[in-house]
């Protein structure tokens, strides 16, 4: 609910622009689409010589970990953002 | 010593990226890596549900058994034959296939050794696949026998180096070699018109004796399926609890004119929008929805219970229709739209199955008294922090991308682009990778390669141990990365 609730108010921010800027041309977004295709694609390559879902799920995992602190952070900053609610913040 | 501290966990997902940016530079070679594959390494041309098994050494009685979704116009026998230039026309021409025949064979001028250590030439066969059946499935299949009749006729060794399914006959290379000794089927026909009626007589004789033996079964299944399912459904109902309950849960289904009254699994009254002119409801979803539609057909006497999965369009329900369950199993994509034809929306009544069960469940709840009920608190008091943060449906992804799309047009491209990357991510990594799709490389008109994929099976169960030594890695990474935080709360203490 939070997060749906901040990307609704960031899109609420972003419909007040006046103007709309130009998209980019369909060539150069086809070289985007293949970049990040590519990359999906490949990534059958790596799960050849490394177990994807077992490294994801401990990059994942230690990323959490090791950041801890801001983790829980933003997580007491968005429980901060419903009224009533004050939790402090670890410093 | 002073303890390097460094924090592995955030550089990960940066590894991540430049290995993806190798990926891609593999990619970039991919014209070459997927022939270098295909044909010296997996020794298969991908198909769905290409599947081939065969001796390594050709006899009398050698059979190749080909199993595939596809539409490939050759199958592709690469041999390695002691025989050389005296392996002619007859050695492979009685090809026993009723769907395929024999086409062509090439003797590629290169040297091969046998299993055993004698030398040999290589030999491409080419087989044409005539008729290929209908697999059901939008595809074409073939599930044939190809057979080596007369290779005991001739002395010396023929050994399978791979099999495979191609659209086009290769004589890039071939053409260069010293010989291409190119044979037509006119040698072949003879034998193969023999077999295709003994097999068509045989195959006409099987289905008839399949059909029937199906249609026994079919019939006694459906008999058994349809008791079994009155009486399930029957006990859903019965097992509602009293009458009260199932007054009140159609009460709660919707009123008597027809508004959507109740909520469960994701729909609310807000989604689903009636349209009074139509006499339809919508409900308005997102790309990755999963989603059940399962309606009672209740007669006095008769339920009829009707499962729709992932059905796309318009659904219509008949107009006898009494109770409408909606089941949403995943974040909703798409439109799913209930047209209500001649139905009188008062007799009508909208709900679902768990709603007998929630009616007992909060009766049992009830009984189980204030301890129960304290002990369940930290499983609800989780439940609703998860329900917080984690939304129930992912659709206001695709609103928020829609959003700087329009205003921030070329500065929202990459990040649009990173975001569906990311979402993709997880459904790409956490699937079983069995194939690797090398897409098709076209930059401003000019296409480099067609998109192609290759079976990554047997190479996978090949570098399996050392999938287990990078496992390994990545478990001391995060042990040392665990050991360097523990350092980093208590103090240091490692010197």
């Amino acid at each position: 609910m939070i997060i749906e609730t901040l990307f609704n108010l960031i899109s609420g921010i972003i419909n007040l622009i006046p103007f709309e800027l130009p998209q980019l041309p369909d060539q150069f977004q086809n070289v985007l689409d293949m970049l990040f295709d590519g990359i999906l694609s490949s990534l059958g390559i790596i799960n050849l010589f490394i177990d994807l879902r077992f490294w994801i799920s401990c990059a994942v995992a230690m990323t959490i970990i090791v950041n801890i602190k801001h983790v829980w952070n933003l997580f007491v900053w968005l429980l901060n953002l419903i009224p009533t609610v004050n939790i402090s913040y670890w410093k | 010593m002073k303890y390097n501290k460094v924090e592995i966990g955030p550089i990960i997902p940066f590894v991540f990226f430049i290995l993806g940016i190798i990926a891609v530079c593999f990619v970039g070679i991919s014209g070459v890596f997927a022939q270098i594959i295909d044909y010296r390494f997996m020794n298969t041309t991908v198909e769905n549900n290409f599947s081939v098994s065969a001796n390594s050494s050709l006899s009398a009685n050698t059979y190749i058994n080909v199993t595939a979704d596809s539409t490939r116009k050759y199958l592709v026998v690469d041999l390695c034959s002691t025989v050389g230039t005296g392996f002619s026309t007859e050695v492979i021409s009685n090809f026993d296939g009723s769907n395929t025949n024999f086409y062509k064979m090439y003797y590629l001028g290169e040297s091969c050794t046998t299993k055993a250590g004698y030398l040999g030439s290589n030999i491409r066969t080419y087989y044409l696949i005539k008729n290929w059946s209908d697999s059901g499935n939008g595809n074409q299949a073939i599930n044939n026998t190809t057979k080596f009749n007369n290779a005991l006729s001739y002395s010396g060794i023929f050994e399978i180096l791979s099999v495979s399914l191609s659209d086009n006959i290769d004589t890039g290379d071939l053409s260069l070699n010293n010989q291409n000794i190119i044979i037509n089927e006119i040698g072949s026909l003879n034998n193969t018109i023999t077999n295709t009626e003994q097999n068509i007589t045989n195959s006409i004789t099987d289905t008839e004796n399949n059909i029937n033996q199906n249609i026994d079964d079919m019939e006694s299944a459906i008999v058994d399926s349809n008791e079994e399912t009155q009486e399930v459904i029957k006990d859903q109902f019965n097992n509602c609890g009293s009458n009260l309950i199932k007054k009140e849960l159609f009460k709660q289904g919707l009123d008597n004119r027809g508004n959507f009254l109740y909520s469960d699994n994701g729909i609310t009254t807000k989604e689903l929008i009636k349209v009074e002119s139509e006499k339809k409801y919508k409900y308005s979803t997102s790309k990755y929805n999963f989603f059940t539609i399962t309606y009672y057909d209740i007669n006095e006497n008769y339920i009829t219970k009707i499962d729709l999965y992932n059905q796309n369009g318009e659904i219509t329900i008949p107009s006898n229709t009494k109770y409408i369950n909606i089941n949403i199993t995943k974040n909703p994509a798409g439109t799913i739209e209930l047209l209500l034809n001649d139905v009188d929306f008062k007799d009508l009544y909208f709900g679902s199955e768990e709603i007998c069960t929630n009616k007992l469940d909060e009766a049992e709840e009830t009984r189980k008294g204030i301890w129960a009920t304290i002990k369940d608190l930290p499983n609800v008091f989780m439940d609703m922090l998860l329900g917080l943060f984690i939304p129930d449906d992912l659709s206001f992804i695709e609103e928020f991308k829609e959003v700087i799309s329009n205003k921030l047009g070329f500065i929202a491209s990459i990040p649009i682009q990173i975001i569906d990357f990311t979402l993709n991510l997880a459904n790409v990594a956490f699937e079983e990778i069995t194939s690797i799709s090398f897409p098709s490389i076209s930059i401003f008109g000019f296409n480099f390669w067609n998109a192609e994929e290759i079976d990554i099976t047997i190479m996978l169960e090949k570098l399996k141990p050392f999938r287990y030594f990078t496992d390994l890695t990545c478990v001391i990474l995060c042990c040392r990365t665990l050991y360097d935080m523990y350092h980093n709360f208590t103090g240091g203490g490692a010197n």
